[in-house]
């Protein structure tokens, strides 16, 4: 006996350090997952200690009725086993604590918990020495007491002990319920009631009780019985917000509608504290009003508490598929969020097979899936279903009364299909439905309004209207095939147009008027002519037509065979690297027009672009440079000062053959792109040198003295 | 014997101390095992996250980011400060400024004239929220919205500031927050990525976004954002080629997954697993992708409510209705980025275009959550890197002017799951320049995401080179007051 004493008082020894090493340490531990189990096996082992401490007591206080031997064989027995338990209990206890997160109840439990352990240990150690035993003794019973009442608070809720005490707070609300006392005190208590209570009446007012309340503030009374309009309440609602008199102040929570309403029609009726929904009219608008409160805050009180268990995790881990996804909702609730994706892979046993886990589903989407009235009736088992969203199924709506076992149903999104008013008749049987989506589907406005009239505390969204909006514009059209093709072409190329919009027109121009919706339409490719300009508008009904948009055409130039950059471009546009290549200039491709593109093109700043272009051993007949350039004198890209080229059949020898300086800009224009043609004698040259020079910003536009930038996407003879 | 009694004693009491400081010893040794990092510097042990499981009842499950991207200006959109007006062209007080550092483009000015925004402001909704008339439609839905003028950041320049916003820190290599929520909460719905990205870009002086930014860092890579091309495929390379039809690819892919499985059995490279897994998704992506990119079958109704340009693929509006659609779908994290808000000059002629590309469909998104009963689980943020100077950049006229970066105060919103609506939080002083009121930074920022997603943002940690990582690293306080 003796020796089984003295192991179990070594292993509690030893528990302890690890116990005392692990709360030294806890920052670094990490509880491996196989160790887990036996931290959940806390609450099981914990009533052991629990009940022995205080069999120790009682052991104690029994002291003079049980013979002296028997009394030390049973002490030793009970010290032993109470101390092993306690001891387990607490490390079990720790690990447990690892796998949550640390609230402030949760650490003093812990410390607590693990004091009872120690103490424990520190009785075996004292029990010769009867004076210190009785007193560690009943400081042992107090901490068990108390941790042990922590970790019921841990468990069940702080104020579970108490909770039946306190139920009146969270009763059921009813009709006969005073609806100052359950309904409007409320409101007051948790807007008004932390500037003016008894401690801080700000204005003299202290809101904290009814007969309070009647004695007003250093402005008057709050309220005027029967008369809400002239009442002090009401009126420092009205108030602009940003009113000194404005009540609640600014930057805290204001009255939300359905409490104004609540207060407004409560004063208005009388301002009577007995009165009740059940002794008030039903023509009454605080009757309804109140009706509404009440729903609110009664499910509120009963809000996330599932009375139903949780479902097996193996369950749960075997219908997650790539096409439906099942979680609860936190690892800590027994209620399930399932969704079901993608409308080509969808079978009905993916429904079906959610019947496993029936009672715990409290949301299921299956949007965009085609899903079919009869399956509704599987819905309709899941009876603790809370929000269903089957926005663009394929019901009809015929089915919903299959739904009427989902009493619990919050939320019910049905756009998108083909439901009729006729789902009225089903809606009834829905008592907690709180919001509707019936939007695009066959319902019609009067559907909706008589909806409405039936259901007055339903939320119905019916969804965007463009009908009260003034109409919109549309995009311009577009050159289609534009990746590929751009704004060069040659003669007699095909010129596409599209819209974004399926059924739009687009009406054109090719001789330079303005085009509008009598314009000819766009049916068929357009032929290119040198230098084109297709002036488009797209119109469609109940839409603005759109800008016109000008598309000038750049006839494709003679191909150049090399070309290089003689001086170096900004970096300020993009990087460049050491050989930098000038094919970007002679690649018959230009940006979108009005849209900068960096890589079609170089941007210089002060310095002149210089670029040599070697037309080939059979160089063929030139008459024409032109320069595409990009102007924003927003963020001063302006057009070029001059160009001037060179020609000669000897790179190193170049003359001058023409110049041409651009027309100075006198105002701002913005992302717009431009072409400068030199003319000159036809010429048969090999090489022709193109240098265009930047500017320095003119004084109009307000940054006088600044070099302009120049940005070139593309040098073009002819 | 008297002395072999007490020989024995000392005896019994050796053997007692040694067998205690033994049992002390075991127990510390045992308890040891338990303390991996303790006496491991390097760490074997890696934790792996619990994919899937939230640390607390989430908010919201699923986050679209609209990202305005190169700054737009705070003093022209959300934070009205008529006092700049008042003093046009009057100097920057330096009792204000307090030496805050300016980058190299306005820090060789002479002088930091004042000016305030060219468009007006007008308050909207029960809330009386400020919105500048550069966005009609956003002031539409400010009763939808979390209007956070107190947003600050550390960096003051593009790279670092959009790489700390989108990743937690200003050097890039760290995962994006889409990656982390990846990591976090797994994917909902395995068809499609977990992270996707989607790029557009305005007329204005644009910067850029790098792929860096929606990187997986140290995470698997299965976590990383999937970029989405801003052509009429969306997806590229998804489709089969000419003449392969479905079946043969899968045979192709389980032939594939075989060799990769051997190869996986030889060098045990978890990246193996991964692409093993990433040809899975894309098989199924061939699927689910082409439902989601449809935009046919949209009503004409919805193609109002984003406007005529959300059919053009590539545009600001296109995104925001694929990014609806993905989202609807149950993908995580729909990232977009709108680039061309870097108006150092020309402010009053690039920022009404920028503000049209983007206003209507940014308001359109929140109404059709709100329509479809999302609004209330999907997180939407709209907003930028940092804000923009009360001063004028360059040259100041009555008609235009720039605005340089600005770190120190700058405006977002946010809208939907368990974001406070109808509101506004933080306040700047009069200038417009520093915070005076509930300041959030972006550590804070990112915490206050995580938490709605159900994280706790110190506890959804990774580790990697011998420390524990956070998408929050060692700060983040969570802004309550915006919780509903």
């Amino acid at each position: 006996m003796i020796q089984l004493q003295k192991l179990v008082a070594g292993f509690i020894f030893f528990t302890l350090c690890i116990l005392t090493f692990l709360l030294v340490f806890e920052s670094y531990v990490d509880i491996p997952k196989w160790l887990w189990p036996l931290g959940r096996m806390h609450p099981l082992v914990l009533h052991f200690p629990v009940a022995l401490v205080f069999l120790l007591g009682i052991l104690s206080f029994s002291k003079s009725k049980i013979e002296e031997k028997s009394y030390e064989g049973i002490q030793q027995f009970l010290l032993h086993f109470t101390g092993l338990t306690a001891s387990l209990t607490a490390l079990m206890g720790f690990f447990l604590s690892q796998e949550s997160s640390g609230s402030d109840l949760l650490a003093l439990h812990k410390w607590t918990g693990a004091g009872v352990a120690y103490l424990v240990y520190v009785l075996i150690l004292t029990v010769d020495k009867r004076s210190i035993y009785n007193g560690v003794l009943i400081i042992t019973l107090g901490t068990t007491v108390y941790a042990g009442h922590l970790g019921a608070g841990l468990t069940h809720g702080t104020n579970f002990l108490l909770e039946p005490l306190m139920a009146s707070e969270q009763k059921e609300i009813t009709a006969e319920s005073p609806i100052y006392e359950n309904m409007v005190a409320p409101i007051f208590a948790k807007k008004c009631a932390g500037c003016h209570n008894s401690e801080k009446h700000k204005g003299e007012l202290d809101m904290s009780s009814y007969a309070k309340i009647l004695k007003g503030g250093e402005d008057g009374f709050v309220w005027e019985a029967g008369n809400a309009d002239k009442s002090e309440i009401i009126k420092r609602h009205f108030l602009p917000l940003d009113d000194d008199h404005h009540m609640p102040p600014e930057g805290k929570p204001q009255l939300t509608d359905i409490e104004l309403a609540l207060i407004y029609q409560w004063i208005e009726n009388g301002a009577d504290t007995s009165r009740s929904i059940a002794n008030l009219e039903e023509t009454d608008t605080l009757f309804s009003t109140a009706n509404v409160v009440m729903n609110q805050m009664n499910l509120a009180n009963h809000k996330a508490k599932y009375e139903f268990d949780f479902a097996d995790q193996d369950v749960i881990k075997g219908l997650n598929n790539p096409n439906r996804s099942v979680n609860q909702i936190t690892p800590a609730s027994p209620a399930i969020s399932a969704n079901i994706y993608v409308r080509a892979r969808y079978q009905k046993e993916f429904l079906t097979e959610l019947l496993e886990i029936s009672e715990q589903i409290i949301s299921l989407n299956m949007v965009n899936l085609p899903i079919e009235d009869d399956e509704l009736s599987v819905i309709g088992q899941f009876v603790n279903l809370e929000k269903l969203i089957l926005n663009g199924t394929n019901i009809t709506g015929k089915t919903l009364s299959d739904l009427k076992a989902c009493t619990k149903l919050k939320s019910l999104a049905l756009s998108s299909t083909k439901v009729t008013a006729s789902i009225n008749n089903d809606l009834a049987e829905f008592k907690s439905l709180e919001e509707i989506f019936i939007w695009n589907t066959e319902i019609d406005k009067a559907g909706f309004k008589s909806l409405a009239e039936q259901f007055p505390q339903l939320e119905i969204f019916l969804g965007y209207s463009s009908a009260d909006e003034p109409p919109l514009k549309l995009d311009i059209p577009s050159i289609g095939d534009s990746n590929k093709k751009g704004r060069v072409r040659g003669v007699n190329e095909e010129i596409n147009f599209e819209s974004n919009l399926p059924g739009t027109n687009i009406h054109f121009t090719i001789d330079g008027s303005e085009p509008d919706s009598t314009s000819p339409i766009y049916k068929e490719p357009i032929l290119f002519n040198a230098g084109m300009v297709i002036k488009t508008i797209a119109c469609k009904e109940s839409w603005l037509c759109s800008d016109v948009k000008p598309y000038s055409f750049i006839t494709q130039g003679i191909q150049v065979d090399t070309a290089y950059i003689l001086t170096r471009p900004s970096e300020s546009y993009h990087k460049i690297t050491k050989d930098f290549d000038a094919t970007r200039l002679i690649d018959q491709a230009v940006c979108e027009e009005g849209n900068l593109t960096h890589d079609k093109g170089f941007a210089y700043i002060g310095e002149p672009l210089i670029m040599i272009a070697d037309m080939g051993a059979k160089p063929k007949q030139i008459e024409q440079v032109v320069v595409s350039y990009f102007i924003n004198t927003g963020s001063v890209v302006f057009p070029p000062k001059k160009i001037t080229v060179y020609g000669g059949n000897n790179k190193n020898n170049l003359t001058v053959i023409a110049n041409f300086s651009p027309t100075p800009l006198t105002k701002e224009v913005s992302y717009s792109s431009s072409l400068a043609t030199v003319s000159f004698e036809k010429q048969n040259f090999r090489y022709y040198k193109v240098k265009i020079e930047t500017l320095i910003v003119p004084k109009w536009s307000g940054r006088t003295g600044e070099v302009s930038d120049v940005f070139v996407d593309e040098i073009f003879f002819y | 014997m008297e002395d072999e009694f007490l020989e024995h004693r000392y005896n019994i009491n050796r053997r007692h101390f040694l067998g205690k400081i033994g049992l002390g010893l075991g127990s510390a040794a045992l308890s040891a095992t338990l303390l991996p990092k303790l006496f491991d510097g390097i760490g074997g042990g890696e934790q792996e996250a619990l994919a899937g499981v939230t640390h607390f009842a989430p908010k919201a499950k699923r986050i679209i980011m609209l990202f305005q991207n190169g700054a737009p200006s705070q003093l022209e959109s959300f934070d009205y400060k008529p006092l700049l007006n008042k003093m046009y062209d009057q100097d920057l007080p330096e009792s204000i400024r307090q030496g805050q550092r300016l980058t190299g483009m306005t820090s060789g000015q002479e002088r930091f004239p004042l000016v305030g925004s060219i468009f007006d402001f007008k308050q909207h909704g029960q809330a009386g929220t400020w919105v500048s008339d550069l966005f009609p439609n956003i002031a539409k839905i400010t009763d939808d919205i979390c209007v956070i003028k107190s947003m600050h950041t550390d960096a003051i320049n593009h790279d670092p500031a959009l790489t700390f916003m989108q990743t937690g820190s200003q050097i890039g290599g760290r995962p994006g927050m889409g990656s982390w929520l990846s990591y976090g909460l797994g994917s909902e719905n395995e068809n499609l990525p977990a992270f996707c990205v989607l790029l557009s870009k305005g007329q204005g002086n644009g910067q850029g976004v790098y792929s860096k930014l929606w990187s997986n860092g140290f995470l698997d890579s299965m976590h990383q954002g999937v970029k989405f091309s801003a052509s009429e495929d969306p997806v590229l390379y998804l489709n089969n080629p000419d003449g392969m039809s479905k079946d043969e690819r899968r045979i192709m892919l389980d032939q594939l997954s075989l060799l990769n499985q051997m190869n996986y059995e030889k060098f045990g490279d978890p990246e193996i697993i991964t692409k093993i897994k990433q040809y899975e998704m894309a098989y199924r992506m061939q699927t689910a992708v082409p439902e989601l990119t449809d935009m046919s079958k949209e009503p004409d109704h919805i193609i109002k409510l984003y406007g005529s340009d959300c059919l053009t693929p590539g545009t600001y509006a296109a995104n925001c209705l694929l990014a609806r659609n993905l989202s609807e779908s149950g993908v995580r994290f729909v990232q977009l980025y709108h680039q061309g808000w870097d108006q150092h000059a020309n402010l009053v002629g690039d920022m009404p275009g920028q503000a049209l590309d983007v206003d209507r469909a940014s308001a359109a998104l929140i109404t059709d959550l709100k329509q479809r009963g999302l609004l209330n689980e999907t997180l939407v943020i709209w907003g930028g890197e940092f804000g923009r100077t009360n001063y004028c950049q360059g040259t100041l006229s009555e008609t235009n002017y720039g605005r340089d970066h600005h770190p120190k105060a700058y405006s977002i919103w946010m809208a939907g799951g368990g974001v406070k609506a109808g509101m506004s939080h933080g306040e700047t002083d009069e200038f417009g320049y520093n915070i005076v009121k509930d300041p959030v930074s972006v550590h804070d920022l990112h915490a206050t995401i995580l938490h709605l997603m159900g994280l706790d943002h110190e506890k959804l940690t990774y580790k990697h080179l011998g420390r524990r990582f956070r998408l929050t690293d060692v700060e983040g306080e969570i802004v309550k007051d915006i919780l509903a």
